[in-house]
Parts: structure tokens; sequence; C-alpha cells
């Protein structure tokens, strides 16, 4: 790492996650911004980028970097609120990171927040009042559920090009609850066999209950410095060594493959700056919406070839003590999924890197490949992760 | 099976400038996609430019309105207001024949319901397209598709 390069110094959840009715969206924003920042051993003052997830936010303020920046009582000197989904922090830490090694800044701050699971107790708006415009007129009048029913799709052909089945999919729900056993914080830490996966109640089949994600509370928070800005002290600053993002398509239509994603390109590229193989990936954290969305993403990073990424799911290499670690942290089934997943992915790679993951600790993780999707698998950046232990 | 004679509160397209011409087509029994008179690339759904030569020199076209089943997706919870009373139904994608592959290699799919049970319904089924009138008293058709036998 030279002195000018960007590193991650500084990572963390708010104070409490899950169901968090007491807390809004700003205030859980606020304690993961302030967990983070003392993660990293620096200091409020130190951050100049803000990039906070618009979503959540954005339904109730036209320009929801400002009122969190107010809120914190931050003026930056570059922001943006911009949303890709469960890809957005990944290209928060992005830009942060041009924005550093451009030398216009030395700190910034990526925060996400969510209320979503106790939003959800008042009633479950469907549809737009206004009615389906522009290009969501030729999806809606069918009665799409969004985004369920696209990802089942996704499912469904995946299936069907590769003959795969539905059991191979819930292997990747059950490999993810082991890991969520280890982790204090995950919601379900019950356990989970394939036959429950199969018998749970349908939603958009073949996607049954657990092969879809979690709602919930959260706040996340990202710090990405200059590496000759972090203290001594700090618990380890984390090279990007490889971090590269994308998007194909909006909606399922118009997805130029529904078992290629962007990630294949997005991985290429990431791998490439990163110098490294999927093979000399340690741990990896695959957004996981949908068991669907895991498995794909597996293979469309290169970690399988195509058609076998729930291979390493059924046969155990995925869970702990296995060769090929996913989602460590129980992942969106499991452990935590709020409005979008895509922050805690980097905090839990980031910590795997740094040897700090407690009981799911990966032995001799060092390098880690973190990926963030959105839409219907329409967003992806995956970011390559070296730790200095 | 959905039941298009009572559309209720289901939503019904917002047509704008880009859509009026594919609804008043559909209106009429005619599926048609935008073709590329500069590169040949047929699109859908319709747009100012080709999305790939950027050509704005596009002009409807009829289409067989043949096709085969891409993928679907039987859904227990409704995903849009009207639809509550029509759980579970299926929405599928359906890739459409095409005269000619597109320049961009891209096929030309469309989310459409096919009008049978969901056990019937497989992927690569060949299907055909059928209008269905929607929305009391407008002139309004949706395109949706039958098993071919």
């Amino acid at each position: 790492m030279s002195n000018g390069t960007a590193v991650i110094a500084g990572v963390a959840e708010a104070d409490k996650v899950g169901k968090v009715p007491e807390k809004n969206i700003l205030q859980l924003q606020a304690e993961a911004a302030k967990n983070a920042i003392e993660d990293a051993g620096l200091e409020k003052d130190d951050v100049e980028g803000l990039f906070i997830q618009g979503s959540g936010l954005r339904e109730r303020y036209h320009f929801p970097q400002v009122t969190a920046a107010e809120y914190l009582g931050i003026e930056p000197t570059i922001s943006s609120s911009n949303d890709m989904g469960g890809a957005t922090p990944f290209a928060h830490v992005q830009y942060a990171k041009l924005a550093i090694e451009a030398g216009r800044i030395d700190t910034a701050l990526i925060t996400y927040g969510s209320t979503n699971y106790s939003d959800r107790k008042e009633s479950r708006d469907i549809g737009d009042e206004e009615g389906p415009i522009l290009t969501r007129q030729y999806e809606q009048p069918y009665g799409i559920m969004e985004p369920i029913s696209q990802y089942a799709m996704i499912a469904r052909r995946y299936m069907h090009e590769y003959g795969v089945t539905r059991e191979d999919l819930a292997h990747v729900a059950v490999s993810t609850r082991e890991w969520a056993k280890r982790n204090p914080k995950a919601m379900q830490q019950d356990d989970l066999t394939v036959q429950d996966v199969l018998t749970a109640s349908p939603v958009c089949e073949p996607l049954h209950k657990y092969d879809c994600c979690l709602i919930n509370d959260a706040g996340g928070a990202v710090v990405v410095t200059r590496s000759d800005m972090v203290p001594d002290e700090s618990p380890g600053a984390v090279e990007i060594a490889g971090l590269a993002q994308t998007h194909t398509h909006e909606k399922i239509s118009q997805m130029p493959d529904l078992t290629v994603t962007g990630a294949r390109d997005t991985s290429r590229r990431a791998y490439e700056m990163a110098s490294v193989e999927p093979d000399d990936i340690d741990v990896a954290e695959l957004y996981d919406s949908f068991t669907i969305t895991a498995a794909l993403l597996t293979e469309n990073v290169g970690l399988t070839p195509p058609g076998e990424g729930t291979t390493p799911f059924v046969e155990g290499e995925t869970a702990p003590g296995g060769s090929l670690p996913i989602n460590t942290n129980g992942g969106g089934l499991s452990y935590l999924h709020p409005g979008t997943y895509g922050i805690f992915p980097i905090i839990e790679a980031v910590r795997q890197v740094r040897g700090t993951a407690g009981q799911r600790q990966v032995p001799d993780a060092r390098t880690a490949l973190a990926h963030g999707s959105g839409g219907i698998l329409s967003t992806h950046a995956t970011m390559i992760l070296e730790g200095s232990r | 099976m959905i039941d298009y004679d009572d559309w209720g509160n289901k939503p019904l397209p917002v047509i704008d400038p880009d859509s009026e011409e594919y609804w008043a087509a559909a209106a009429e029994d005619d599926l048609v996609v935008q073709r590329c008179t500069t590169c040949g690339e047929r699109q859908f759904y319709p747009r100012q430019l080709c999305r790939h030569c950027w050509s704005d020199a596009l002009e409807f076209e009829s289409v067989a309105g043949t096709g085969a089943v891409y993928s679907y997706s039987r859904c227990h919870i409704p995903g849009q207001p009207g639809y509550g009373e029509e759980t579970p139904y299926t929405v599928v994608l359906v890739e459409l024949d095409l005269p000619e592959t597109n320049p961009s290699d891209r096929a030309v799919r469309l989310v459409t319901h096919v009008v049978a049970d969901s056990e019937e319904i497989s992927v690569g089924d060949s299907v055909a397209v059928k209008f269905v009138k929607i929305g009391e008293g407008e002139n309004r058709a949706l395109p949706v598709f039958e098993l071919e036998t």
C-alpha cells in the first residue's frame, strides 16, 4: 500500500439491529457512523466525503444526503445519495476511493439505514397511485410481484438450463443458517433443514419462505480514508485491492441472460485490478436476497463453473469448516436484511480479513471477496479486500 | 386463471408518447415491436432511440406473435392492486420469435400471462398471442398468450 492509497479503516453496525422500533432511520445511521469513525480511530471532523444510500429517506426528502449531513453536523466537500440497491455502498466506496486517490479528500463516510421492519407494520401499499407510468406500464398490468416474482423467474430458468433442483437451492439457506448460529447478532439462529426449506409456504414459486431474505431495521457504516491517515492503534486498515461496478438492466424483460449477471464482468475486472484469481479467495460475502442470488453469484464471480453455483453449498464446502466459506455472518437469509443488505457484506469481509470475526472467523483469511447486487440482479459491484495481518 | 372480464382496480397502462402506438395496435389485436430502420434491431418496449445504435429512425412492425415460455413464476402473494383475489396467479416471461436475429444478439422478451393452469406451463412451451379486452368502457387490450397445441 502506498501512502496515497485509499483503505477501509472503519466498519460498524448500529448498536442494535433487527427489530428496532424505538429508533428512526436517521438515528440508526448516526449510531453506525459514530461507531465506524471510532473503529477507524478517526474523528467526526475528519469526514470530508459523505455518501449515503438514498432509499428510505428519498421517499420523504428531495436530497437525502443533504438531510443526513445536516442531521450529522457535517458539511461535506463531496457527497451523493445515489442508489443502486444492494450494490450502492460498494459504489460509494469506489467514489470515495477515486476522490481520495485524486487528492481531493482524505476521508469519506458511507452510511446506510433502514426501518423496513418497523415500517411494514403499517399497511403494505402495492402499486403506484398514479398507475403504471413510463417503462412500468408494460409489466405492472400483469401483476408482477416486485422483486420476488422476477427472482423466481431467474431461479426457474436456472433450474431449467442446468437441471438444478429446489433441493440444491435449499442447501444455500441451510449453509447460511449454520453460519448465522455463530453470529450473536443474527436474527435467525434456529436449526434449519433442507426439508424445512422445501416444505415452507410458497411465495413466488419456485421460491418459498426460506428461499427469501429477512426484512429488518438496521444501520451500517464504512469509513474510507487515505492509508497514511490511519492511526497506529487502529484494528487494521484493509486494502481495497479490487473494485468494479456495473448495471445491465432494470426490468426482467430487459435482462440480457437470466443466468449470467453483471457479476461476471465486475468480478473479472476486480480480480484483474487486484492481480488475484478466484482460487486466491479465502472467504466470500455474496449478496443473498434469495437462495438463487447467492447460487448465481457464486458461479458468476468465478468460484465455480457455470451451472455449479449450488454445488459447494450442497457439498458443505460453504459452511463452517468448509473449503469455500460463503456468507459467514449468516447473510441476508439469516443474519439481517433491511431494505437492502449491501453494506453488510463489506462489513463482514473487513472483519474476516482483520481476523476479528469471533466464533465465525475463517482461519488465516487474508483475501476476501464481497459482492453487492440490487434490483433484480440488475446492479453489481465486486470488491476484493486484502488484510495486512 | 385471471378474470379479465372484471379488471377491477388492476393497473391500466398509463399511455404516453412512447407507448401510444403499441397500445393502439394491441386494441386492434396486433402485436408490434419497434424496428430500427438503420441497423435492423427490434426492441420491446418502445422508446425514443434504438437501444443498439441510437438511431431515431424507428418504425413499428407487426410480429407473428408466436414465441416460447422463457420462464415463469406462480405468485401466492399479490404484486399489484386488484391481484389479491387472483392468487395464486402466474406471470410469464415470453421470448418472441423474430424474423431474424438482432444485430445486438439480444432476444425480445416480454412479461405477460399464459392463459392456462400453472401446472400446464413449462419452460420452452410454444405460445401464441391473443388479446383480452380490459378496462370497462375503454378500447383497451392486453396481449396475453395461449399454449400452442
